[in-house]
């Protein structure tokens, strides 16, 4: 049904996070979904695949292509997992919180560097040993590892004696490593915060500082890496476990001594920032940015950077997709911050550590909630998918009535069930002969001491729709559409009259523990 | 079923468009706002008095010799009788020029048998004559003004739901003219479907003939027409 006499407004249901400095500029979000071939697909939901451990934290996910298992830091406890992920314990660490950095060697050495120590795991003997680094007589606290032609490269802890100085160690014994070479950052006087490999660029890496980066060449011989002497990026990083590398760049949460956070990507010829006026803004607004995570995760085509702070005074997950360019916002089953912290690919499975429990998930498009149970027959929670639309002015400022609005869905092709909602008990008591309920003088059921009651939930679902007239300040009650059963494909939902405005923003949310595939809408206003 | 004011001014930003019935609620200016629209438009009934539906029924006594009697909210007198003990009598009506304009004596305070009414502020005046010479009980069938309505008073005793459909849709174009937008055309289609109800047919009109001879002439008042008659004839 359409208003009469009215004129359509297109609402680009289908966008990604463009927000603006203020609400009033644009409160354009989309959470937990992204853009496939025009169209909103949902991102990746998970489901837990291993209890790793009691502990509290996830720190650490590290594939080991030669030695073929996965080596995660729980707590204060390291970990393999084979192809069964059953986890196996092969040792401590010193520390219990904080992201950990894990790289290995062609010596069958795994380095696992937590921030105050560096540890050698053998996966031939099964050894695990913490190196005592120092160079000239002091200590070395390591801050951050990567592997770069038989070297391990290891940066140097803001908390160091000579913080600027970053080490290429090399193999020694089974257990051990020594140091090759001393170097230091020279452009900028900064702390040489991490090393990590220009990916696909051979000999180059690009060393990261505070407020600046550099290239070094690895050359050979006494001095064994020389700095590019014609680029380095004026800008370093703001936490090192903002820095994630794919196969073409490197990419980390930048600032410099001039210049607040924003988003930087450097293939180590050029760099390009990936911010927006909305983006920059948020990252600003970040207080604790050491308390944060990130990496590239690949999914049906589409290469997310997927960023995260998890201090709950900033609470914030968001991915840039680098196939379109876009930002987007996810979030755990609550909105807080995705709770994936580092993620590995292994036996054709993307897996994650968690930053808030000890368990190991496997993550995909194809998981269409985030299940908590190992049990996969189990649902899970819904995945709460929102939109926030652009909002619709005229130019003229002037008022219009919103008589329709409706857009495409998909709808009919999964799996379909409700539960009647009310209470559920168990443990009710009964009479002698079974047959009535024991009631109160109220007539209410009385339940033994360990019965409980819970109430069951309604999973049909739906999309719910509501609207800001107000600049995004405020928005409308919401109003729901319940979407079909399986094989009932209408596929459009429409809402109608809406009222008089004159800017107006609509809200979308869809609900349930299926897919959802999103088209763009119109709205009729006269 | 009770249905309140507040519901119909809602109810009809809600028709007009200007409000969401699901997602908002009609604010307090609104309600405010809608209530004076409303008011006028059952007020102008007062001029447009083929839109009320009712007719009403007012008793009053005559004062002997009163000869203009101001009855607060009536509109329009259809019929006027006196009471003489257990008798009705009929009154005449007079146009104004021979009411006010006719040559008449002054003097006598007997049966009323002529009247004429004339529109004032707040209702009109009833005039009589002859003036009583007692407090005839007077009766009087015909239109009133509706009354205005307040917040949160219920329409349903007062009006027919027919009544308070027709004056939501009255109010929506009405609250649309005061936005400045156009009327939706299924409010305009109903609205205009609901004045063609109500008007002149809702209350009907009593349109039955009355013959009046052109050949009759009436004789020139006299001792015995006052004294024996009480100046009172049967009404042509």
């Amino acid at each position: 049904m359409s208003t009469n006499n009215s004129e359509t407004v297109s609402v680009n249901v289908v966008g990604s996070s463009t927000f603006g400095r203020y609400p009033k500029i644009s409160l354009e979000k989309t959470y937990n979904m992204f853009i496939s071939d025009e169209w909103m697909v949902n991102y990746a939901g998970f489901q837990k695949v291993s209890d790793i451990s009691d502990s509290e934290e996830g720190r650490a996910l590290f594939h080991s292509v030669r030695g073929d298992f996965l080596l995660t830091v729980q707590s204060g406890s390291v970990y393999v997992l084979r192809s069964n992920l059953n986890p196996i314990f092969v040792g401590s660490i010193g520390t219990f919180t904080g992201e950990v950095y894990i790289d290995e060697n062609l010596q069958r050495q795994i380095c696992i560097v937590d921030g105050e120590s560096a540890y050698i795991y053998n996966y031939d003997d099964n050894s695990f040993t913490r190196q005592a680094l120092t160079f000239l007589g002091n200590d070395i606290i390591p801050n951050y590892v990567c592997y770069h032609n038989t070297f391990f490269l290891i940066s140097s802890s803001p908390s160091s004696n000579n913080p600027q100085f970053w080490y290429a160690f090399e193999f020694d014994t089974a257990s051990t490593i020594k140091l090759n070479t001393q170097l230091s950052l020279q452009t900028k006087p900064d702390s040489a915060l991490a090393v990590k490999r220009l990916p696909g660029k051979g000999n180059n890496v690009l060393v990261i500082g505070s407020s600046v980066s550099e290239v070094w060449t690895q050359i050979g011989g006494t001095e064994n890496y020389r700095r590019v002497q014609s680029f380095n990026i004026d800008s370093g990083c703001v936490s090192v476990s903002t820095i994630a590398a794919n196969e073409e760049f490197i990419c980390f949460l930048a600032q410099n001594e001039s210049n607040a956070p924003s988003i930087l990507v450097t293939d180590g010829a050029s760099t390009k920032r990936i911010s927006s006026d909305g983006i920059d803004y948020l990252l600003q607004t970040i207080k604790f940015p050491n308390q944060s995570t990130a990496f590239f995760f690949r999914q049906d085509g589409h290469l997310f950077y997927q960023l995260t702070f998890f201090n709950p005074k900033d609470n914030l997950s968001l991915i840039y997709d680098f196939t379109n360019g876009l930002f987007f916002h996810i979030s755990n089953e609550k909105l807080n911050y995705h709770p994936a912290r580092q993620i590995a690919y292994f036996n054709e499975k993307t897996y994650f550590v968690s930053i808030d429990d000890g368990s190991l998930y496997q993550m995909g498009t194809e998981f269409l909630t985030y299940n908590y149970n190992l049990d996969k027959n189990l649902k899970g929670e819904v995945i709460p998918r929102k939109r926030i639309c652009k909002t619709i002015r005229k130019e003229n400022s002037g008022r219009f009535r919103v008589g329709n609005f409706s857009f495409w869905i998909e709808q009919g092709v999964n799996d379909f069930f409700i539960v009647d909602p009310g209470n559920i008990c168990d443990g009710l008591l009964i009479t002698e002969d079974s047959l009535d309920y024991i009631v109160t003088e109220m007539g209410e059921n009385i339940l033994a001491e360990d019965g409980q009651c819970g109430e069951s939930i309604s999973i049909r679902p739906r999309v719910d729709m509501s609207f800001s007239k107000t600049g995004n300040q405020t928005f409308s009650n919401i109003v729901p559409r319940y979407l079909n059963q399986q094989a009932h494909f209408r596929n459009r939902l429409n809402w109608q009259r809406m009222g008089q405005a004159n800017e107006f923003t609509i809200q979308i949310e869809f609900w349930g523990f299926q897919r959802f595939v999103v088209q763009n809408g119109i709205l009729e206003v006269y | 079923m009770p249905y309140t004011s507040n519901e119909l001014i809602s109810g009809a930003f809600y028709a007009a468009g200007i409000v969401s019935r699901e997602f908002e609620t009609v604010s307090g200016d609104q309600i405010s706002d809608g209530l004076i629209w409303l008011n006028n438009i059952i007020t102008e009934k007062e001029v447009d008095k083929g839109m009320i539906p009712y007719e009403s029924t007012y008793n009053f006594n005559a004062v002997e010799g009163q000869e203009a009697y101001p009855i607060p909210g009536l509109i329009q007198i259809d019929t006027l009788v006196f009471y003489l003990d257990e008798v009705r009598y009929a009154m005449k009506y007079e146009k104004r020029n021979a009411y006010f304009g006719s040559s008449r004596v002054e003097n006598i305070k007997t049966l009323p048998f002529e009247w004429y009414f004339e529109r004032g502020f707040g209702g009109g005046t009833l005039y009589i004559y002859f003036k009583p010479d007692r407090n005839y009980p007077l009766e009087i069938h015909g239109i009133f003004r509706l009354e205005k309505v307040t917040l949160f008073q219920d329409l349903s005793l007062t009006f027919d739901e027919f009544f308070i459909t027709y004056l939501r849709y009255a109010l929506a174009d009405r609250i649309c003219s005061e936005y400045n937008y156009t009327t939706p055309e299924n409010v305009y289609r109903q609205l205009s479907k609901y004045e063609s109800f109500i008007n002149k047919k809702s209350r009907v009109l009593d349109l039955r003939l009355t013959k009046t001879s052109t050949l009759q002439k009436r004789g020139t008042f006299n001792y015995a027409f006052i004294n024996l008659g009480h100046g009172w004839t049967v009404p042509s």
